[in-house]
């Protein structure tokens, strides 16, 4: 490689090769006059270059003109360079002249100019002359049997060739070779090749390059094409999900696929994202859908501890290098998702990583490096306000009690600074006894919490491959390093991936291969929600009146010995907590270690007829590490504590399939497959732990001297399947397929530990009908529908069904043995069932220049594991039973346009809508359920996220208390409100909107998500408007239009310090409409001609990027909270702080070699 | 070969069907689990299950709240405000408030959600005991874990009906608490809430089966003395001041001459281990309780103020610097200035060593800390209560006033404090002193019929002033039980929370 390369250019060109590039760039100017020209004599140009090749000439000319070019790299590759220089000149004169001087010569056909070699130059090759020649002919036509002029036919490995004259007929002399092989091209269409053979006539149909309806699909157990599916499924590929760093793909596919919602609860980088396919068919159990990774169905359960403990959340999907992800394909409906039996009721997402592509050998590296900063905080008091807000009342309650101005002042001031902890002014008496400011008070502290919490994080994502393959062996190697910053203090994740995937052809009649996974990654995590280790809590409740450091009475720092300022851990919040410092004092670190392998060998008994198996381990390791340091925070009391948590899960998945494909009398089509299966997981758990630690820096078990309690675990799960497949397609116009499985599962209770699932579908491929046949803006028009059953056992405990006694250090008595009652038995519990019905139309028209599908579900999910609630008096609050029945209906629509298609300008638009509605049908009699932590109630008739708390009545104008419904009139005592309907937290519909422009290597495009209608709740906002509830917690600014004497018409109620109220309890008054629109990504893309990459070295493409994520976002209520509604999560309730996505900017550059 | 592919294809299916485990693997076993059959297979076993309804009994959702709760809706302590620079971090605020709610959100307000139910947790545990208790063989051991059963059911049911319904002595047939006495079942039933009445009934019988047949005698358990000290308890409630003169007695060994009290100097120390005194006490350690939520986390106090006498007002400046690790617990609990003028200066029980403000009232010594924060034994029973109750029973109408004057000026003399005539005043205001923040000034307001008076006190920041018997006095009884119990109407919640 390198040796040609050496030859191809003069030795001097690698030290000017940077200077050439500009020269090229800017200096090289070309003018084409391309006034509505009709052939190549009434061409003109204008061209001035300089030390240019003539494939660099060739290139530019392309470029310019409406000319193609067919060549073959042989004739053009010269390592002579000229001088261009022309004005207003013919074409056909300028390319005689230049092509002379290599001993070439043109024709034209059409729009095509096909270089060769000078006849003389043929002629003189004995060789060829003595060889016998066949003249072949032909005819190429589009899909639609439009004939196709202008195409390139080439005989392959030569550089003879013709184009295909207006009716797109062509004539070709060719030596007489049975291997010989045409090359048929044209812009816009997939090349096709063909072995001559004996045939001298062909009629050639060129598929367009566009075509979508005929994607390979991966589905349950093999892959399937688009056209010949029926059921319901989605795929994105590799460039869809990579767009910008992220340290897993699920949030990639917002907004991407129809009747697929994501919401992601936190910003924590490696955190969670959760999945609803089709709306949510459980109440108690999991609604997240199965995941399957290269065949093998895997786990997407939370294992980290140490993130849980920290009100977070660790996913371990994020072991899995997004980069090294070829497709994603979602399964949506029965026919697609049901062979998955009793684990495909919330849909199935199908995971399949990259391998090599026989051809040359690839090397690809992509380097991005990315800034994520926080787009939107709160709006909170500042320090002056604050401080005003608290002395007013504290001054006017005191005069009110009858002292004096003077005394009134002094004790409000005083308890003022109490309560801030510190006194933000420079004079301890900032207000007089009139309760007005003292001119020379100065506020001395006033720190913008949020600010200082929130800084701009960076992200980096490096990644090399390697691929290939020949007939017998496919390869794909990469390794990958990825880092991602928290917006907040100490967060972050960062992972190192490695991948291998090798397939070979060892026999005719065997073939294997393994393809291995692993990677370690580690996350430190925020600590969220509540607590007053939480920095995202602190940013919030902090006034603005609390210093970082500690500060003297004139606003000064105050100094350590060493000069050094010192933090200051006094604040009316979190009790000797700061923010800035303890995040990067204590730890909260998950060591994540994941081996995914997969080895299989096939056999093929005879065509058509196949047996697979397949052998997968897939381990989950991880180490996680939990330090509370002795001088802060939540450590002191116990001289510093730290733990050791060890979680280890070794399943397995063995696989057994026979396949088998045929075609009988061309017409009939048939294929089937017979299956088993067996997984296993044995998870297995350790936990050590110790207090009273000599040093800060020791943090290791060995240097605490107070061990605590340890523990462990081990847990089993076994499950074991059996499953068959039927296909069968009349002429590919009808289709039916079948498909059944059996799963016994350990998880259930004794009596009810089978379930059978099946599913049958049929489409028909109208456009393939006589009387569609002939109307030329049909493309396609499938009609397709399915319906089948499925099963849900996630999110269920693996001992769910026994009643039990367990020991742990929770139910240990002093230094006695505990063992608690902490379940009931139910042998009786079994899978939730769920039945499906889909109906949908698939489209092409105009050409493919519009396509996508149409298509409506019913989904009723009935025996649903159902917490059945138990008076608390019971001594339990529940037992798990399957009594309720839930139905989920919805249509999907997606369009793609090429709204412009042309040699180079492309514009393009993608749009999805969905609708869903969930309702719940049966409770089985059970009383509705109230859920206190979310505000929702579970209601027949009702949907399972259907809002239910007292309804904000405004401000009591006489008092400014605040008013909540109760009966018909109001009650300002909020446990004696009314809890109401409120409307439900799913949005009505959803979607995205992709536009894509690419103009020569320039691409462009924007995504927009969209949600429509849908509730939610903010209980962020709610905490700052506590109205003196709080006391010490910072206000939101909205309080200072509060109710006074003066502002009775407020709609903020009056503040009050030590008020019991309740006003900022849960109600109506922080509910939003959860409308809104983000134009999600904005993606800008540069691939540099291919005429610079060569002369930049071995590079085959070189691509720069730039993408902006989370640019901007409109809402349609006055929303108040972060940009980001996806922390609120499915449920739309949030109460406590959670990292918010940020706003990131990304650079990227992929070079290929 | 057409054979020979058919023998493939052949092996090929049968290895799709017999490579499957074998199915015993669908039935899993967890490994830090046992059986119902298991945990009651022998009395060894057995023991295990009173432990961890002990461990609910000390759980801080239901001993902090409850305790805290039983002394702050009193007149004696307060919750310091959220100002002086010292937040109620929103513990015990609502209940010293009176502004809790039903419900279990914000979680700091509804306590009810978390007493009532751990309460009941531990009485399943020990309803199980009691009932699956049969199978096992006959031994003392078993009939020591039965009885102790029955003493742990009867505390529970104690505490319940004195939180969640009025005083015995003011209605009987008021609506008391659910009785449950079988052991939890997938199917068990729907109880309505018995009278007060019924539930003293069941508390007497279970504590006097317990007192019958106790024979262990670890103070971390219930013994035969902490138990009649209990029905002592139940019965002065009951105005039974015959039964409750009894098993005080028995409680005190019939010793009340001041010899099995207490010294001044163990007093002063800081309630932290047991002592002679302790009958019963909570065996907390730092791996078994959540030690910043345990009782002592909220009374802490710095140990000392450089430059400041015993007592003195601290200037709010030196809170920090001149204070020993005043951060380090919760610290919220005050008692009011009246309260502490209450007691003489030689008082071994004047616990109160610093205040920043009146209205923020002063911080108690009362508590201490082993070796952390937050983690001390907690008395449940102590015999100084015997005393007082042996006093108030003598000297009621009728009783020996002369006896119950010895008995109240040997624990007087005891405590540093000037002996006084045995009026009934003088015994409650001596009940005040000897027991504040152990949880019973909310139940004496209750049983002794008085009014709640708070607005004379600049200490308390929430001025509820109620009426003796007001329905206020209770709990609300949780939504969840109200929910879904389906033998109860709206009208079975409690008057105020209707």
């Amino acid at each position: 490689m390198k040796k040609t390369q050496e030859k191809f250019y003069p030795p001097n060109w690698k030290k000017t090769s940077c200077n050439f590039t500009i020269k090229v760039l800017i200096m090289i100017l070309i003018f084409i006059t391309t006034q509505s020209f009709i052939g190549i004599n009434d061409q003109k140009i204008t061209l001035k270059m300089e030390n240019v090749s003539l494939e660099q000439i060739l290139w530019k000319l392309k470029e310019q003109t409406k000319f193609e070019f067919a060549y073959s790299n042989q004739d053009v590759a010269s390592p002579i360079k000229l001088n261009i220089n022309v004005k207003n000149e013919s074409l056909d004169l300028f390319l005689k002249d230049i092509l002379n001087k290599f001993d070439l010569e043109y024709k034209i056909t059409q729009d095509v100019i096909v270089i060769n070699k000078k006849i003389e130059q043929q002629g003189a090759n004995t060789e060829l002359k003595q060889q016998k020649k066949r003249i072949v002919n032909g005819f190429v036509t589009d899909k639609s049997k439009s004939p196709l002029p202008g195409v390139s036919v080439m005989l392959k490995g030569t550089s003879t060739g013709v184009a295909t004259d207006i009716e797109g007929k062509f004539t070709l002399s060719v030596s007489d070779n049975l291997e010989n092989i045409l090359i048929f091209s044209f812009i816009g269409m997939q090349t096709q090749e063909i072995q001559i053979g004996n045939q001298s006539e062909f009629v050639v149909e060129l598929e367009d390059l566009t075509e979508f309806i005929d994607e390979v699909l991966v589905v349950a157990y093999g892959t399937t094409k688009k056209s010949s599916f029926s059921g319901s499924a989605a795929i994105i590929n590799s460039k869809d999900l990579i767009k910008n760093p992220s340290s897993s793909f699920e949030k990639a596919l917002q907004g991407k696929i129809a009747g697929l919602q994501v919401a992601t609860a936190s910003g924590q980088p490696g955190a969670t994202t959760s999945y609803r396919i089709r709306g949510s068919g459980s109440l108690n159990a999991s609604n997240e859908p199965l995941y399957v990774i290269d065949g093998v169905a895997t786990t997407s359960s939370d294992y980290s501890i140490v993130a849980k403990d920290a009100y977070s959340t660790s996913s371990i999907l994020a072991s899995i290098n997004p980069q090294d992800i070829e497709s994603i394909t979602v399964l949506k409906d029965a026919a697609a998702a049901s062979l998955y039996g009793s684990r495909a009721a919330n849909g199935v997402v199908i995971i399949t990583t990259k391998s090599g592509k026989q051809g040359d050998g690839k090397i690809s590296l992509n380097l991005q490096i990315g800034a994520a900063s926080v787009p939107k905080t709160f709006d909170l008091m500042n320090s002056a306000e604050y401080y005003k807000t608290i002395f007013t009342d504290y001054y006017k309650t005191r005069l009110s009690n009858g002292y004096s101005g003077t005394d009134a002042a002094t004790w409000a001031n005083n308890q003022t600074q109490g309560l801030i902890t510190f006194n933000p002014y420079n004079i301890t008496q900032p207000y007089d006894a009139n309760g007005k400011i003292v001119s020379n008070a100065n506020i001395i502290v006033d720190t913008d919490w949020q600010d200082e919490v929130f800084n701009p994080a960076m992200t980096q994502d490096y990644n090399l491959s390697f691929s290939g393959g020949t007939k017998q062996v496919n390869y794909f190697f990469s390794g990958g390093y990825f880092k991602q910053d928290g917006t907040s203090p100490a967060a972050d994740y960062s992972r190192y991936s490695f991948k291998s995937n090798i397939t070979t052809n060892i026999k005719p009649w065997l073939r294997a291969g393994m393809n291995t996974i692993f990677s370690y990654s580690v996350q430190n995590t925020e600590v969220s929600s509540g607590q007053g280790a939480s920095p995202l809590y602190n940013s919030l409740y902090f006034p603005n009146g609390v210093p970082v450091y500690q500060t003297d009475s004139q606003g000064n720092y105050i100094l350590d010995e060493a000069g050094n300022k010192q933090f200051n851990w006094t604040n009316p919040v979190s009790k000797d907590f700061n923010p800035l410092a303890i995040p990067y004092m204590d730890i909260w670190k998950t060591k994540t270690y994941r081996l995914i392998s997969s080895l299989f060998a096939e056999i093929k008994f005879m065509d058509g007829l196949k047996f697979k198996t397949t052998f997968s381990p897939d381990y989950v390791s991880l180490y996680e590490t939990k330090f509370w340091n002795k001088e802060h925070g939540n450590g002191p009391a116990y001289g510093g504590r730290s733990e050791r948590h060890q979680t280890h899960d070794l399943m397995y998945t063995s696989t057994n399939t026979l396949n088998y494909t045929g075609t009988f009398s061309d017409i009939h089509n048939v294929s089937a497959m017979l299956g088993s299966e067996v997984w296993n997981s044995t998870r297995e758990y350790a936990l050590a732990q110790g207090t009273n630690f000599a040093f800060n820096f020791m943090n290791e078990l060995a240097g605490a001297t107070n061990p605590l309690a340890p523990s462990s675990y081990t847990s089993n799960e076994s499950l074991m399947s059996y499953f068959a497949r039927a296909e069968y397609n009349y002429d590919n116009k009808y289709y039916f397929s079948a498909s059944f499985r059996r799963d016994g599962s350990s998880v259930f209770g004794a009596n009810n530990k089978w379930g059978n699932f099946y599913s049958f579908g049929g489409s028909w491929r109208l456009e393939k009908e006589n009387f569609l046949k002939d109307i030329a803006w049909i493309n396609a028009l499938k009609l397709r529908s399915s319906y089948g059953t499925s099963g849900n056992n996630q999110g269920l405990g693996r001992y769910q069904s026994l009643g039990l006694w367990s020991a742990g250090s929770s139910y240990n008595y002093a230094n006695y043995a505990g063992f608690a009652h902490i379940q009931l038995a139910n042998p009786d519990l079994g899978w939730e069932k769920q039945a499906m019905f889909n109906i949908g139309v698939d489209y092409a028209f105009l050409n493919h220049r519009l396509y996508g599908s149409l298509e409506y579900y019913n989904k009723v999910s009935t025996d649903l594991l159902y917490n059945y609630p138990l008076p608390t008096s019971h001594g339990f609050a529940l037992i798990m039973r399957n009594l309720a029945k839930v139905k989920n209906a919805g249509v999907e629509f997606e369009l793609g346009a090429e709204m412009i298609r042309n040699k180079d300008f492309n514009w393009n638009l993608n749009f999805n809508l969905s609708t869903s509605s969930d309702k719940i049908l049966d409770l089985a009699d059970t009383p509705d359920v109230i859920m206190s932590t979310t505000k929702k109630i579970w209601k027949e008739g009702y949907s399972q996220y259907e809002f239910y708390m007292p309804t904000w009545a405004g401000v009591d104008k006489e008092t400014g208390a605040p008013l909540w419904v109760k009966g018909t009139g109001t009650t300002s005592t909020y446990s004696a409100a009314d809890n109401q309907f409120q409307g439900k937290a799913t949005p009505d519909c959803y979607g995205g909107l992709t536009n894509s422009f690419s103009w020569k290597g320039i691409d462009f495009s924007f995504f927009i998500y969209y949600s429509v209608g849908g509730l939610v709740y903010d209980g962020l906002y709610a905490s700052v408007m506590h109205e003196g509830n709080n006391a010490g917690t910072q206000l939101h600014r909205d309080v200072l239009n509060g109710w006074t004497t003066e502002n009775t018409s407020a709609t903020t109620p009056k503040y009050t310090n030590s008020n019991s109220n309740l006003s900022n309890s849960t109600s109506s008054r922080f509910l939003y409409d959860a409308t809104y629109f983000k134009l999600k990504n904005v993606n800008f893309s540069y691939t540099l001609p291919k005429l610079i990459c060569q002369r930049l070295g071995v590079l085959n493409t070189v691509k720069v990027y730039f993408n902006i994520d989370n640019l901007f976002t409109w809402f349609k209520s006055d929303w108040k909270g972060y940009d980001d509604i996806d922390i609120y999560g499915i449920g739309g309730y949030n109460a406590s702080p959670t990292m918010p996505l940020s706003r990131t900017y990304t650079f990227g550059v992929n070079f290929s070699f | 070969m057409k054979t020979k592919i058919n023998i493939y294809i052949v092996a090929a299916i049968a290895t799709i069907f017999m490579l499957s485990c074998s199915k015993d693997d669908l039935t899993q076993q967890p490994t830090t689990s046992v059986s119902d059959e298991q945990v009651f297979s022998s009395v060894e076993a057995a023991t295990t299950v009173l432990n961890a309804a002990y461990r609910y009994i000390g759980h801080y959702q239901n001993h902090t709240l409850s305790y805290i709760a039983a002394d702050v809706m009193g007149d004696d302590a307060t919750v310091t405000s959220g100002a002086y620079g010292y937040p109620t971090y929103s513990w015990n605020q609502y209940s010293y408030s009176y502004s809790q709610v039903p419900g279990s959100t914000p979680w700091w307000s509804g306590y009810a959600n978390y007493i009532w139910p751990i309460n009941y947790k531990a009485i399943d545990h020990c309803n199980s005991i009691i009932v699956y208790a049969d199978n096992l063989s006959e031994s003392s051991t078993k009939d020591n874990l039965v009885a102790q059963a029955y003493g742990v059911r009867g505390y529970a049911y104690h505490w319940l009906v004195r939180l969640f319904a009025p005083a015995y002595n003011a209605n009987p047939e008021a609506k008391g608490v659910i009785l449950r006495l079988e052991p939890a079942n997938a199917s068990s039933d729907h109880i309505p809430r018995s009278t007060v009445k019924e539930a003293y009934e069941q508390i007497i019988s279970d504590l006097t089966y317990a007192y019958e047949n106790i024979t262990s005698t670890d103070r971390d358990f219930l013994t035969k003395e902490s138990v009649a000290l209990l029905l002592a308890r139940v019965y002065v409630e009951m105005n039974d001041f015959a039964n409750a003169k009894i098993y005080a007695a028995f409680a005190a060994n019939n010793t009340f001459d001041g010899s099995n009290l207490m010294s001044q100097d163990e007093w002063k120390s800081g309630f932290k281990d047991h002592n002679s005194e302790w009958l019963w006490f909570h065996n907390f350690t730092p791996a078994t309780c959540n030690i910043y939520a345990s009782i002592p986390s909220f009374y802490y106090y710095a140990e000392s103020f450089q430059g400041y006498p015993y007592g003195a007002k601290v200037n709010i400046e030196d809170k920090v610097s001149k204070a020993v690790n005043i951060w380090d617990g919760y610290g919220t609990i005050r008692f009011t200035k009246a309260f502490v003028d209450l007691f003489e200066q030689t008082d071994a029980r004047k616990r109160f060593p610093f205040y920043f403000y009146d209205e923020d009232g002063y911080f108690t010594s009362k508590f201490n800390h082993r070796t952390m924060m937050g983690d001390a034994e907690f008395p449940m029973a102590r015999i100084a209560e015997a005393y007082l109750i042996k006093a108030e029973a003598e000297a009621q109408p009728g009783g020996n006033v002369a006896l119950a004057k010895n008995v109240l000026n040997n624990l007087q003399i005891k405590r540093g404090a000037t002996p006084t005539e045995a009026t009934l005043e003088n015994i409650y205001k001596e009940r005040r002193k000897e027991l504040y923040g152990e949880g019973h000034r909310l139940f004496d307001l209750k049983r002794l019929r008085l009014p709640l008076i708070r607005s004379t006190h600049p200490e308390h920041w929430a001025n509820v002033d109620l009426p003796a018997d007001s329905p206020r006095f209770m709990f609300p009884i949780p939504e969840n039980e109200m929910l879904y119990n389906q033998s109860l109407t709206s009208e079975d919640q409690n008057d105020y929370w209707k």
